[in-house]
């Protein structure tokens, strides 16, 4: 009966194998695009790329009324004008996401550098026991080394961490109340949970503060006053191995530790919470120096004047923000390209009237996450909208940007493709005098699927040249069927 | 853990070899840890409220075995339903009851209210109830001699294959089987190994391919279209049926391996010739309780015409009930309930033949009448409530409607559904394991091969939970 089971096993085996070439050939690539889109942002990665910059939300994030609206990554590349300066931004992503994307750059990639964004919340409760991290995880089933349908074999029999929304609340719940401090923290209270409660009825009871302050004081301990533990806190590995595998690779890995609202953290939250933030960034620095990274030290680059986010704690910063942090990371860079820094400086508002986009390049206008190679009108990228990302790459500007003379009328004009059936894409030119919007839309003139078509459309400005405060240009698409828009030209006159 | 999940196969094999290496005498203590095991990897205190009924229903058989007669015994058998149906009300009814009172106390402008419960429901807890109810009343009846050995009959309670949804099995069958010291053979291995491998098939690639589809339709009616809506409808049919069919084959291949045969729960049911029928080949093991512990009970068919409805009519709407706490199961229930009297009715009036050849067209167009009436039904199943079951039949026959969506359903979906519905057709009156030991070997290997590459390529990804896990 044995040698029965052992021959009916081997048999199985190469049926596997041969199933696992017949999946590889015909069923993975569309899988990866199903279950695993993230792996098109490492092969839009030029295989000529001499710096990788790998990041999340704090790269791309930027606020309607920058005028360089690009992202961190891109400012880094002003800095050294020979280097070619690639990244990889997947918001919400953390070291773990980080070290999956890493192993899939393939090895012609001429990489000799990868940036790696630290930042100090992926290591608290919140961001490790995050809701998103079910959906992230499965992501990543996909990608991990090994036979494609061994791969799918664990993500069809859910072998990554799944947890209910309740769930993670509860991991959180526990973390903060069990999770404790050590006198090398210097903090008088037991856990993060009871730090809090301190914290918050302090500005509850000052009679001029609102409960939005309050909450936020609280928020601030909740998302900083935790002590890293270098042996049980997952993110610690990651990055450790994200160093191995850039020595594997020969990559010189920078750590960029990101700037994080001290001011702010110790206007509400005292100056214990800003000592703890320091202790922790320092016990980075020091650790992942040891083990062979270079760590760029961005802590306190960013005044809180250039945080987006009021209300809450996010390491979005506006366009000044952003300059800081490439700037830092591009003289810390000099270590290892000496000969190609370039002493750039931020880009200044011009008036200007004509404008022109063929998302090729992650550009100062904006909502750059719909750009995508699914279609393009010409070179490989459009932007793509449908009821997930409903608003399309377009023009935001402060209209003191453009001449006083070329405020009366706007003529926005591209190329567009129906994917799909039915979609009810809109172009929409918004005004604002600084307290009202004036919406206006124009219904694009093909609904049903088919070629690249040109689309032209004149709309006026609503308020008096004078008045015209932010403008917003760009197609709306709230169907689950998709548009792609390409070669956008908008021009104001 | 799901069966359908890693644990669950990593979990079997290694609770299977520990079987078969450890001498007969202690497997039970294998397999009562591994079930308690199972159990709590969903929420581990719960396990109280399963050796909480295992010790009632424990002492009250031996007590009254040891009684004289039905009288005597009556506390005994009281304390046992009172625990079992007890937890039942606690978990599953409470905030029904009290959402239905507190309605009527507002509607009587009194100023009462009772509380709401936070409590989860603990998976499984209507099949092991039951399950341990019926040892009770047999005992009671004294047809079933008391079990003296406290881990064999915790082990009876919580055996983890047919745990959390079935097949709620009798102990004079289950027992036996689990004090037997099986030995391990290549047949029983193969054959459970088959049944597992089609469970996973219709559950994995079939049921929760098709959830997708059917939360849509649910969530939002109103987005898609009447022909949208009656697929949706359609849909939930081979949901709930491939999903609840796979779990009872996954639980019967499991228990195979070990030498323990399990109960059928499912034998082809939509091509049932009517509802009568339809009841005994779906969750066959809740119908034959219901007829032996309620329907029998109330006189079965030995009474008056009139009596002898409203049995009928009590046993559907009690089924209904034991599904969920909402106004919605106690009409489905009750549709059945209906419908079957109907039958009953035309059936005497229109005598059909005794025998109808299986796929013949008289057995097509009743099988046909048959489905579609179940499949209408399910929407009060499927339904949050019953204005949400009643707009969706409005909807699913509003054709003039202009709906915002509409289903995208990839090609891979209706080939799977092709091929489960080929092999459902094949299947009739017979089982997987069967059917596919009766084909050669070139054949039997291109199925397996079939199987387990849609099983792994074509499963999907969403983690979608046993529906009957919530009842």
């Amino acid at each position: 009966m044995i040698r029965k089971i052992a021959i009916k096993t081997a048999i199985l085996f190469l049926l596997l194998v041969l199933m696992n070439e017949v999946y590889r050939r015909w069923f993975f690539e569309s899988d990866l695009q199903q279950h695993s889109p993230v792996i098109n942002l490492v092969r839009q990665v030029p295989v000529n790329s001499d710096i990788l910059y790998v990041g999340e939300s704090s790269n791309l994030t930027y606020r309607d009324d920058d005028f360089d609206k690009r992202p961190i990554s891109e400012m880094l590349g002003d800095f050294y004008p020979g280097l070619v300066v690639s990244d990889i931004t997947k918001p919400a992503a953390h070291a773990g996401i980080y070290k999956v994307l890493l192993q899939q750059v393939p090895d012609s990639a001429s990489v000799s550098t990868v940036v790696v964004t630290c930042n100090l919340r992926s290591f608290n409760a919140e961001w490790i026991y995050s809701k998103l991290e079910t959906a992230l995880q499965k992501s990543m089933v996909l990608l991990h080394p090994g036979p494609p349908l061994f791969n799918r074999f664990l993500l069809s029999f859910k072998a990554y961490d799944i947890r209910s929304d309740k769930e993670r609340e509860q991991q959180v719940l526990h973390a903060l109340r069990n999770e404790t401090f050590d006198e090398y923290a210097g903090v008088p209270y037991k856990n993060t949970l009871e730090w809090k409660d301190a914290v918050a009825p302090k500005w509850r009871s000052a009679s001029n503060v609102d409960e939005a302050t309050a909450i936020l004081a609280g928020q601030y301990v909740i998302t900083y006053g935790f002590q890293i533990d270098t042996l049980r806190n997952p993110r610690i590995r990651d990055f450790e191995d994200i160093i191995k595998l850039g020595k594997k690779r020969g990559w010189n890995v920078v750590l960029n530790i990101m700037a994080e609202n001290t001011q702010k953290a110790g206007e509400l939250a005292g100056e214990e919470l800003v000592g703890l933030i320091r202790k922790n960034v320092r016990l980075l620095e020091e650790y992942y120096t040891r083990r062979g990274a270079l760590v760029v030290n961005n802590l306190d680059m960013v005044a809180d004047s250039c945080f987006i986010d009021r209300n809450w704690t996010t390491e979005h910063y506006t366009a000044p923000g952003r300059w800081k942090v490439a700037q830092n990371l591009a003289s810390h860079l000099k270590k290892l390209y000496p000969e190609a820094y370039f002493d750039a400086q931020p880009v200044q508002p011009r008036p200007e009237a004509h404008f022109f986009n063929d998302f090729e390049g992650l550009s100062w206008w904006g909502r750059n996450e719909t750009i995508s190679t699914q279609t393009a009108w010409s070179g490989t990228h459009s932007s793509i909208v449908s009821k997930e990302k409903p608003y399309s790459a377009g023009l935001v500007l402060m209209g003191l940007w453009i001449p006083d003379t070329t405020r009366s009328k706007v003529r926005i004009s591209f190329m567009y493709r129906i994917l799909g059936n039915p979609v009810e894409a809109t172009v929409v030119f918004e005004v604002s005098d600084g307290s009202n919007y004036k919406w206006q839309g124009v219904p694009l003139d093909k609904k049903e699927p088919g070629e690249w078509e040109p689309y032209t459309a004149v709309m006026s400005f609503p308020f008096d040249p004078g008045k015209v405060g932010k403008i917003k240009v760009y197609v709306y698409n709230p169907a689950t069927a998709a548009v792609a828009v390409d070669d956008m030209e908008i021009l104001f006159y | 853990m799901l069966f359908n999940n890693i644990e669950f196969v990593i979990f079997l094999p290694v609770v299977v070899i520990f079987y078969y290496l450890l001498p007969g005498r202690y497997r039970w203590i294998l397999l009562l840890a591994a079930s308690y095991f199972f159990y709590m990897s969903w929420k581990a205190e719960y396990i109280f409220l399963i050796v909480g009924s295992t010790l009632v229903d424990y002492f009250a058989g031996l007590r009254m075995e040891r009684l004289p007669d039905c009288k005597s015994r009556r506390p005994w058998l009281l304390a046992s339903l009172f625990t079992n149906l007890g937890l039942l009300f606690t978990f599953k009814y409470f905030n029904f009851a009290a959402g239905n009172l507190n309605q009527l106390f507002d509607s009587l402008h009194l100023s009462l209210q009772l509380p709401h419960s936070d409590l989860l429901l603990p998976v499984g807890i209507s099949f092991y109830t039951f399950q341990t109810l019926s040892y009770s009343i047999d005992v009671y009846y004294g047809k079933q001699k008391a079990e003296r050995h406290l881990g064999y009959f915790a082990l009876y309670v919580a055996y983890f294959p047919q745990l959390v949804a079935g097949p709620i099995e009798r102990f004079s069958r289950l027992s036996p089987q689990l004090k037997e010291r099986h030995v391990f053979t290549y047949e029983n291995l193969v054959n459970g190994l088959r049944l597992i491998l089609y469970g996973l098939f219709i559950k994995m690639v079939i049921a929760d391919n098709l959830s997708g589809f059917v939360d849509k339709i649910y969530a939002a009616p109103e987005q898609y279209g009447a022909s949208d809506i009656l697929l949706g409808i359609l849909f939930y049919s081979f949901q709930i049926y491939s999903d609840f069919y796979g779990y009872s084959v996954i639980a019967i291949g499991s228990a195979l391996i070990m030498g323990v045969r399990i109960m059928d729960n499912f034998r082809t049911p939509y091509l049932a010739k009517n509802i009568a029928e339809f009841w005994q080949r779906w969750h066959i093991s809740l119908s034959t309780w219901f007829r032996d512990y309620l329907y029998l009970p109330l006189g079965g068919n030995r009474v008056s015409s009139v009596r002898w409805m409203v049995n009928i009519l009590a046993v559907f709407v009690v089924s209904g009930f034991w599904h969920g706490a909402n106004w919605t199961f106690l009409i489905w229930g009750g549709l059945y309930g209906i419908v079957y009297l109907i039958e009953k009715a035309t059936g005497k009036l229109v005598p059909l033949p005794e025998q109808v050849k299986p796929f013949s067209p008289t057995h097509l167009l009743l099988a046909g009448k048959t489905f579609i009436l179940v499949t209408l039904i399910w929407v009060f199943f499927r339904s949050q409530s019953l204005p949400d079951a009643l707009e969706m039949f409005r909807l699913a026959f509003d054709w003039g409607r202009q709906p915002a969506d509409s289903l995208q359903i990839s090609s891979v979906t209706w080939w799977m559904m092709g091929l489960f519905l080929t092999t459902d057709i094949a299947l009739y009156n017979t089982r997987f394991d069967e059917w596919v030991a009766r084909r050669n070997t070139l054949i039997r290997w291109s199925i397996y091969s079939l199987i387990i590459f849609c099983v792994i390529v074509f499963a999907g990804v969403e983690n979608f939970p046993f529906i009957y896990f919530q009842f």
